[in-house]
């Protein structure tokens, strides 16, 4: 056997201990998160207990991100009061379907149900992915976030956390498209800053992410925000060759 | 090994096409029932049309252009066979469902009681026919459940050949009130020469039809030249077992007439049982049937532990007034958690249905294994099976299921499509098995032409939302038939809401989807647009009118 291959293994070997340790012990007080986000987050992984604001005007693409790496590794998701999550975006992000449950229509619960359901998922899956927080009274608040400590879960919030004391808050102003022209092209590639504050850090982190990137995912963006106007997209972005087949508009 | 035991001497009846019937299609109607993509079930309309199983949706059209496409639903199947099952249980006691549309029972009591195996034939065909009268039904007794089976399906093609004849000489409408006529049971003789003799000119793939012998072996066999049952039974069995396995040995056990349970099967001590008692009569199915998974698991983790897996199983369901409702299940390849469930829903909801209905509440629910065998089907876990953090999750979806209603718990469903919203669907908790998911989520590697690539958005309405896109002078902007616009985009208001300007733009890209339908035939032009405030939406332009269908949130 070659050696190169044997390295190449020992690597992923060593890629595999964080991933299948999250899995099988909750004493492990971290949850894994794609690396792109890793410098956001404190020691670089969801903390089990934490909560988790997301804002700004990409707070559901964000909080696919940051779930998607403990998704992947194992971890069950729940997502609430979100009926509008887009399945495909989700896959793409990396989030594991097969391990994904959507509680459904969540509006015409009374605050008490809606409060023991969050607490029931909060007890059997790793991650909860809620919007609609504001309703809760700030004694359930506490009671679930008591919960969510005791349990280990990771409790993500998307908009306003009403009564829920955020450990860390992601937001993200709006995002710049590449790709799109006049007429042209195709969305491609949106760029973000990303920043987190919260209470574990003295000042606030920021990442540049391509999210979504090209396929969808979360990338890292090196270099420099990029000025000029949108729409001057890569070159050869069009939909030439995608399976969309285009019309140009020859007006 | 052995010489060949005797089999049971065995009854079974046979609705061919159950699903069809169950769905309530009409014998004169040409219909059939599809599960992905292909034909499970079809009406004697149909099949005399040259429409069969395992034909694919199109290649069925384009046989028979008129054929109605009804949804497979085994639900469905098994509420409606109850009606057979609770009628024939009037005259036999023990009586075992193997699945909607086929029952099987023990020969001897019954027959010695009702004068002989022919006359308890035809009066169980009677009853049968009496309990759904568009089915057709055949009758077959012989010795196991391979030879029954073998037995009963040819009764049934006996008497839809008949039926045919019939209509053929009498006019449609007269033979649909006429096919109420009972069918002629086929009885092959006691003991293992007459049995063996009966199947030895059949073909080998009756092994994968009634045997249940898997495809790949049947295929095999017949390409080595082992056309007809009798040349496989001719066979040496210890040839056939070093050379096919432990499958092998099983297929020539069968076509030489012995006996088909596998070896090793046992009736369980009566002390094993699970059952679970309601303080509070239980009215409504979904709560049974959330009670029926844990006391399907606790029965499975029993049977497990000693490395051991049920059969055939007794669901047992009482309500407080003494009305009970008791039945057999029988499956070859051993029973789990989720063809349990699937079982006791079956069951109850027929129950729970039947005409009148029940005076009161469950109060009591059992599962009782009848019979069991070591468990020699795959081993799961290890690497990719279930682990602790599944079962918490199961868990908690049960919990808030029995909280909310399981209607409202959701997981994906991949079903494939165009537009975002097309590609996955969700389906309730209640009719998915939440930690098997291999089935829901299988994505088909063929390619969807005409979708859009990824990026997909993260934000899909259920219902698009109402917009009106404007040009640079504030007149709506017009998509015509061949894709051109009136003007260029300059502002979306989406909702009626304060506009926005357009900052980028490109489409339209058309979509002409399910043309041949008239009802469900959609054409529309796609556009993506980015915004001054950062947003990027996916419009659509639909009879002239502006949509947003998706948002990259």
């Amino acid at each position: 056997m070659e050696r190169g291959s044997l390295q190449a293994r020992h690597e992923r070997l060593a890629q595999l201990v964080p991933v299948t340790m999250s899995v099988s012990s909750a004493r492990d007080r971290l949850l894994p998160v794609v690396p792109a986000l890793g410098s956001l987050f404190p020691d670089a992984g969801l903390t089990r207990g934490s909560i988790i604001g997301c804002q700004g005007p990409a707070a559901v693409s964000i909080a696919l991100a940051a779930v998607a790496g403990a998704s992947a590794a194992g971890s069950w998701l729940a997502v609430v009061g979100l009926p509008t999550l887009g399945l495909c975006a989700a896959r793409e992000v990396g989030v594991a379907l097969e391990r994904l449950v959507m509680v459904a229509d969540t509006t015409d619960l009374g605050e008490a149900v809606w409060a023991n359901m969050l607490a029931a998922l909060i007890d059997g899956f790793d991650l909860v992915l809620v919007r609609g927080a504001a309703q809760l009274r700030s004694g359930s608040a506490r009671r679930l976030q008591a919960r969510l400590q005791a349990r280990g879960g990771v409790l993500v919030v998307v908009g306003d956390p009403g009564q829920f004391a955020c450990d860390l808050i992601i937001s993200a102003h709006a995002g710049r498209w590449e790709g799109l022209g006049d007429g042209t092209g195709r969305l491609v590639q949106r760029r973000l800053t990303v920043s987190a504050s919260g209470r574990r850090m003295a000042r606030a982190r920021q990442a540049e992410v391509w999210l979504p990137g090209p396929q969808g995912g979360i990338e890292a963006a090196s270099g420099p925000a990029v000025s000029g106007p949108a729409g001057t997209g890569p070159a050869g972005t069009g939909p030439a060759g995608t399976a969309a087949v285009a019309f140009r508009w020859t007006g | 090994m052995g010489d060949h035991q005797p089999s049971p001497r065995l009854t079974v009846v046979w609705c061919p096409d159950w699903s069809v019937v169950a769905a309530g299609a009409s014998p004169l109607e040409p219909a059939a029932v599809l599960h992905a993509n292909r034909v499970v079930a079809r009406t004697p309309a149909a099949a005399a049309a040259g429409v069969h199983q395992g034909h694919r949706r199109r290649e069925a059209q384009r046989i028979c252009p008129v054929l109605r496409l009804i949804d497979h639903d085994p639900a469905r199947d098994g509420r409606a066979f109850e009606a057979a099952a609770r009628s024939v249980a009037q005259m036999v006691p023990r009586l075992e469902t193997t699945e909607p549309g086929s029952l099987t029972f023990l020969t001897r009591g019954p027959a010695r009681y009702f004068g002989g195996e022919h006359d308890m034939a035809q009066r169980v065909a009677r009853l049968v026919r009496e309990a759904v009268p568009g089915a057709c039904v055949g009758i077959g007794i012989g010795d196991g459940r391979f030879a029954a089976g073998i037995a009963a399906r040819r009764s049934a093609s006996q008497s839809a050949s008949q039926s045919a004849s019939q209509s053929a000489s009498q006019s449609a409408s007269q033979s649909a009130g006429q096919s109420g006529r009972v069918p002629e049971p086929v009885i092959i003789d006691p003991g293992i020469a007459a049995t063996s003799a009966y199947l030895s000119p059949l073909p080998v793939s009756t092994l994968l039809v009634v045997g249940g012998i898997a495809a790949g072996t049947v295929d095999l066999l017949s390409r080595l030249g082992l056309r007809c049952l009798g040349d496989l039974a001719a066979l040496a069995g210890a040839d056939v077992l070093a050379r096919f396995g432990p499958v092998g040995a099983f297929a020539h056990r069968i076509a030489s007439g012995g006996d088909d349970r596998p070896p090793g099967t046992a009736a369980p001590p009566p002390e094993l049982f699970v059952a679970l008692t309601f303080d509070e009569p239980v009215h409504m199915l979904d709560p049974l049937v959330f009670a029926a998974k844990h006391l399907a698991q606790q029965l499975h983790g029993l049977l497990a532990a000693d490395g051991r897996v049920c059969t055939r199983l007794v669901v047992c369901a009482e309500t407080e007034h003494g009305e009970r409702s008791e039945h057999l299940w029988y499956r070859p390849n051993g029973l789990s958690v989720a063809t349990i469930i699937e079982r006791v829903r079956w069951q109850l909801d027929g129950w729970i249905q039947q005409p009148g209905g029940l005076s009161g509440g469950v109060v009591l629910l059992r599962l009782i294994p009848d019979e069991v065998r070591p468990d020699d089907g795959s081993q799961l876990g290890f690497w990719g099976g279930r682990s602790e953090v599944d079962e918490w999750a199961a868990r908690a979806v049960a919990r808030v299921a029995g909280l909310i209603g399981g209607q409202q718990v959701l997981v994906p469903v991949w079903r494939g499509g165009r537009q975002p919203g097309d590609a996955y669907t969700w389906v309730s908790v209640d009719q998915a098995d939440v930690a098997e998911p291999t089935e829901r989520l299988a994505v088909t590697d063929m390619p969807w032409p005409g979708q859009l690539p990824a990026p997909s958005p993260a934000t899909v309405m259920p219902e698009a939302l109402p917009a009106e896109v404007f040009d640079a002078v504030g007149r709506v902007v017009r998509v015509n038939g061949r894709g051109g616009l009136s003007a260029l985009p300059h502002t979306v208001s989406v909702q009626g809401r304060a506009a926005q300007a357009i900052t980028a733009w490109a489409g339209p890209w058309p979509l002409d989807e399910r043309w041949w339908d008239p009802h469900q035939h959609r054409r529309m032009a796609r556009f993506q647009f980015t915004t001054d405030r950062g947003a990027a939406l996916l419009a659509v332009v639909e009879h002239q009118q502006w949509w947003v269908t998706a948002i990259w949130s």
